[in-house]
């Protein structure tokens, strides 16, 4: 029985990995290997030229560069606007409170295709298309980090505030100093997903980015395989998985490292990217 | 004085409700109403269109191309459904076995989930390749069959985007599972084993019971973002071949911001939306049946 189970498993872990691997295996086959009828995981010649090609045909700097600036201002938007609300959330009294959160908590629930096109004329209204602040900006309007904190911020005891409080301490001072530095768990779960959503976000970018002044990763790798960007061909399979692997290395990188939370976070909210 | 009256600023909600609120109302709460009145416009880029009220939704009945995606979206979602759901709670139930390396298997099986969707197509286009792709290398030399031409034919192009999807986010449904396993008692479980229940019983007796509002919670996103499926199509079959892979988001994508018909865009988008609150709704009421 239990070699079964042993089994079981092994095949699973062949089939979950096996693209990974092909992806990996494939980036650095030089070119005339990459079409062999022959498949070879460990390619006979192992050659970084697809990476090097990748960077002098395409403009990945910018990708990769504004895959990060719009990552990084994303982050620090969403953390300033939703430690502050979710404190007033959890913490304050004042009327209407249930009311807005339940608004806030069901446009999770709303898909972002069903705002694209309002979304689209009121960025062109505001100048922003084509630019990384577009991107941003509705990045950070999301809901999950909100919810997210104030379920968190509550479980952190009342005493600690009226302590504060009966100190002299502002509101104010109470976040930065009381409520923030106890919830670093929370903090770096929504660090974490935040920044992934952010380097993965596709639909909205695609719909915005039009030049390498705003084009994110996953939009410059969608125009190479439709054949729009210039400098590499479709069918170039070696150079687009060295342009995937690069693309998708922070995550994984992230990753290795920060399992446990990546998990937490999928469990705590629930939300998929 | 000056001093007092910046600490009843500080005092006020209104001051840690504003900067997110301003956010949101602008980019979120505004644009998902605003989504309504828009489906009732012929809009184009420049302008604020005209009002044809729900001539864009008999424009909709009369759409092939609607009933097409409509159509392939529900296959989708038929085949990536069962398959994630059911699956995944297997994977999980594996996972959940003392099993040496399990800790190895989960993070594997998890990690495609956190890999781009663009990535997640380009790779698999490349593993269905017709003539070169490694998924036909192997099936040639297991079954002796001829290549198939995967995501070029349209009888099987909707089958290798499910490929894909299937390895992308299975592990997202393990990991819910598996979350939900450790909350299964201990002792319902020793009792059962005592009480001479073999594996089959226990599972079906003890554990899946134990799972109701993990596996109704499982049901529902998977349902919900099946509904939504664009990313994978998009760049691996853009739609085709002959609109085979067309789904609901692909085709209010291309009618929006290909062909700039926005009103018509967002019609299609209301009618996503109603799908798939419809649906929420529907699963709510059967899982509130089975529960009394």
């Amino acid at each position: 029985m239990k070699t079964v189970l042993y089994i079981l498993m092994m095949v699973l872990i062949i089939v979950a990995l096996a693209p990974t691997l092909w992806m990996i295996s494939t980036s650095l086959k030089p070119k005339w290997e990459v079409f062999e009828s022959q498949i070879r995981w460990i390619p006979r010649t192992i050659t970084l030229d697809n990476y090097k090609r990748a960077f002098e045909l395409l403009p990945l700097f910018d990708w990769l560069k504004n895959s990060a600036v719009t990552a990084v201002f994303t982050l620090l938007l969403t953390l300033f606007c939703d430690i502050l609300i979710a404190y007033a959330f959890a913490k304050m009294e004042f009327k209407g409170k249930n009311f807005l959160f339940t608004i806030v908590l069901i446009t999770i629930m709303v898909p972002i295709y069903s705002t694209a096109v309002p979304m689209y004329k009121l960025t062109r209204w505001m100048n922003l298309i084509d630019t990384k602040t577009g991107i941003i900006l509705p990045q950070a309007a999301e809901a999950i980090g909100v919810f997210l904190l104030t379920q968190f911020f509550r479980s952190i005891p009342k005493e600690l505030n009226e302590a504060a409080k009966i100190d002299g301490a502002s509101q104010w001072t109470i976040i930065w100093k009381v409520v923030v530095p106890l919830s670093i768990p929370a903090l770096t779960v929504l660090i974490i997903l935040t920044l992934a959503n952010s380097w993965n976000n596709f639909f909205w970018p695609l719909i915005i980015a039009q030049s390498n002044s705003s084009i994110t990763l996953p939009v410059g790798l969608s125009s190479v395989m439709s054949g729009v960007s210039e400098g590499a061909e479709a069918r170039e399979y070696g150079l687009i998985m060295a342009t995937s692997i690069i693309a998708s290395l922070p995550t994984i990188i992230a990753f290795l490292f920060l399992q446990k939370k990546f998990i937490e976070g999928i469990s705590m909210t629930g939300i998929k990217g | 004085m000056r001093k007092k009256r910046l600490s009843k600023v500080l005092e006020s909600p209104l001051l840690y409700l504003a900067p997110y609120f301003a956010l949101f109302f602008i980019f979120k709460l505004g644009p998902i109403i605003s989504n309504f009145f828009v489906s009732l416009y012929e809009l184009d880029i420049v302008g604020s269109g005209k009002f044809v009220g729900v001539h864009n939704y008999s424009r909709l009945v009369a759409d092939k191309l609607f009933w097409i995606a409509l159509k392939n979206t529900f296959y989708y979602l038929a085949l990536v459904g069962p398959i994630n759901v059911i699956g995944g709670f297997f994977i999980a139930l594996l996972l959940n076995k003392p099993l040496r390396g399990r800790g190895l298997a989960r993070a594997v099986v998890f990690m495609p989930y956190i890999i781009m969707v663009t990535v997640v197509g380009a790779l698999w286009r490349w593993i269905l390749e017709g003539n070169f792709g490694i998924l036909n290398h192997y099936l040639q030399m297991l079954l002796k069959i001829e290549p198939i031409y995967w995501l070029t034919s349209s009888s099987t192009a909707m089958l290798g985007v499910v490929m894909a999807s299937v390895w992308w986010t299975i592990g997202y449904n393990t990991v819910i599972f598996l979350a939900g396993l450790q909350d299964v008692p201990r002792e319902l479980m020793e009792a059962a084993e005592i009480d001479g229940a073999g594996p089959v019983r226990r599972l079906l007796n003890v554990i899946i019971p134990c799972l109701r509002s993990t596996t109704f919670f499982v049901a529902l996103t998977t349902i919900i973002y099946s509904l939504q499926v664009f990313g994978q199509v998009y760049t691996m079959t853009g739609g085709g071949p002959r609109y085979s892979t067309l789904v609901l988001v692909q085709h209010l994508y291309i009618t929006g911001f290909r062909l700039f018909k926005l009103g018509y865009s967002s019609t299609i988008s209301v009618v996503l939306f109603m799908v798939i609150f419809l649906i929420s709704m529907g699963v709510f009421k059967v899982n509130k049946q089975t529960l009394s």
